[in-house]
């Protein structure tokens, strides 16, 4: 009944004989499922994404040399420092950051995002440099699309609105992005042990919690309720677009995010001019290739239009 | 989402977005078991961004067992659930509709209002169930887990667990009532 939606009506017409009995039990069931309901504030989720995806970035860079042999730390360190010495000249550096996936030096250009990051002090700074490394996704994305690679088109696609996120979350921390899948992104680890690897929830006697069988908890004190308002948030809908497979795609008409010198939270006017220069470019590149590639990654490139459109657009205020 | 077992393999080979992929599916899920459970919004929040931020970190340590990713996190949860028992020695009232935000989707103001009245009037029954009682609620209706995965996360055959749920649903049934008949 919970799962296909039904009414408590419908389910009794199937059991009859029990209908009597089943209904009061079907009616709490329905209750109960509203708990399905809550969700988190949203500028706790934004807040909290930033700070789990800031904690990820800090952890996996943290983790990122192997604990291995001291032969091939030393291996790394040195080839490491190879890179560095180079980046000094800028060699590498300018040749790893048109790399793309599959090539050999595309991870050395993960890397040097993942280092530059970590680096970053300022959150202006962070901000601008998550708009960047969005707009580099979009160039592998077009890459990866041109390629027929669906797989890759989409993961792409997936980093490319976590990076937007990021900047989302930076400027506006109380706002979560909607993208044109519908799905949502918004924006210091204890150091207590974790109980060992257990898929079993039980009330352990060491936790002192009580048994399965013990009476009914003494009732609760009471809880304030004080009405609050339902916050409201508006997001822009992206623009339905029909894919035909078989034949050659109209370009859809997807409106470019109307830019405005006066725009909430973007209060850096480099980010600002980046964020206008890249959601222009970065749309229009997409669009182009629509009916350039393989039909297998249409709709693949398809989402990553109506990303780039729904992202760009709510952070430039449209 | 991805195939499960492959986006935990993802993530504990430092795929960032694999990890980023995982939190996003179970987020919501963590935090409405973790405040239909303690009935207070700011420490659910907290609660809730400490599970995700100990599975990060306990990560390289986890192993795939043929169950899914989400019992290792409710496992977390419900062990943060049972030390803020353990450290609060009274159950603090609190602004518990703050926590409910039904999903906004739904834009009538009026089934809002209602649904809210709902939640509160469920969450104030769950915690007169016993631990037990009150676990199958959390997971199997806030959750919308099936009885298979319950049964797994609590350590319980299905029958059990039905069984479990039946007396739930019954106990919350005359806590209702009556409370309906006070109101």
């Amino acid at each position: 009944m919970l799962i296909k939606n039904e009414s408590v009506d419908s389910c009794l017409a199937r059991h009859p004989r029990h209908a009597a009995e089943l209904k009061p039990l079907l009616e709490i069931m329905r209750t109960a499922h509203t708990a399905s309901s809550i969700t988190p504030d949203p500028s706790f989720r934004s807040r909290a994404r930033y700070e789990f995806h800031s904690a990820l970035y800090d952890n996996m860079s943290r983790n990122k040399l192997p604990v291995l042999t001291w032969r091939w730390r030393w291996a790394t360190i040195a080839s490491t420092a190879g890179v560095l010495l180079l980046t000094s000249t800028g060699g590498v550096v300018a040749a790893s950051s048109n790399s793309m996936p599959g090539q050999p030096l595309y991870q050395v250009k993960r890397t040097i995002e993942d280092v530059q990051l970590t680096l970053t002090p300022s959150q202006a700074a962070k901000a601008r440099l998550y708009a960047t490394l969005a707009d580099r996704r979009v160039g592998e994305i077009i890459y990866a699309a041109q390629l027929g690679d669906v797989k890759l088109t989409e993961d792409l696609t997936q980093q490319f609105t976590t990076n937007l996120s990021m900047v989302s979350a930076i400027i506006a921390p109380t706002r979560s992005l909607t993208f044109g899948d519908g799905s949502k992104q918004a924006g210091a680890p204890s150091s207590e042990g974790l109980p060992e690897q257990s898929t079993t929830i039980t009330n352990t006697k060491s936790a002192g919690a009580t048994n399965d069988t013990n009476v009914p908890s003494s009732p609760p004190p009471a809880i304030n309720i004080a009405p609050a308002p339902t916050p409201t948030i508006v997001v822009p809908t992206p623009p339905t677009v029909t894919v035909t497979q078989a034949a050659p795609v109209p370009a859809p008409a997807i409106t470019q995010p109307q830019l405005t010198t006066s725009l909430s939270g973007i209060t850096d006017p480099a980010l600002l001019k980046l964020l206008q220069q890249y959601s222009v470019k970065n749309i229009a590149e997409l669009m182009s290739i629509l009916d350039k590639v393989p039909p297998s990654v249409r709709a693949a490139l398809l989402a990553a239009i109506q990303a780039a459109t729904s992202g760009y657009g709510q952070i430039l205020g449209a | 989402m991805q195939d499960e077992q492959e986006l935990v393999r993802k993530a504990q080979q430092q795929d960032k977005e694999a990890f980023a992929e995982l939190y996003e599916a179970y987020f919501d899920k963590i935090y409405r078991y973790i405040v239909l459970k303690i009935g207070d919004r700011t420490e659910a929040e907290d609660m809730t961004q400490q599970v995700f931020l100990k599975a990060l970190k306990f990560l390289p340590s986890y192993k795939w067992k043929n169950v899914p990713f989400s019992a290792w996190l409710y496992r977390i949860a419900h062990n943060q659930v049972v030390d803020h028992f353990r450290k609060s020695s009274r159950h603090q009232s609190t602004e518990l509709t703050e926590a409910i935000t039904p999903d906004d989707s739904d834009q009538n103001p009026q089934h809002q209002i209602e649904l809210k009245a709902d939640i509160e009037h469920l969450v104030k029954a769950t915690r007169q169930l016993t631990k037990a009682q009150q676990e199958v609620i959390a997971l199997r209706f806030s959750s919308d887990l099936p009885v298979a995965e319950v049964a797994r996360l609590m350590g319980k055959s299905e029958g059990a667990v039905k069984a479990l749920q039946h007396s739930a649903v019954a106990a919350l049934r005359k806590i209702l009532v009556v409370t309906e008949d006070y109101d």
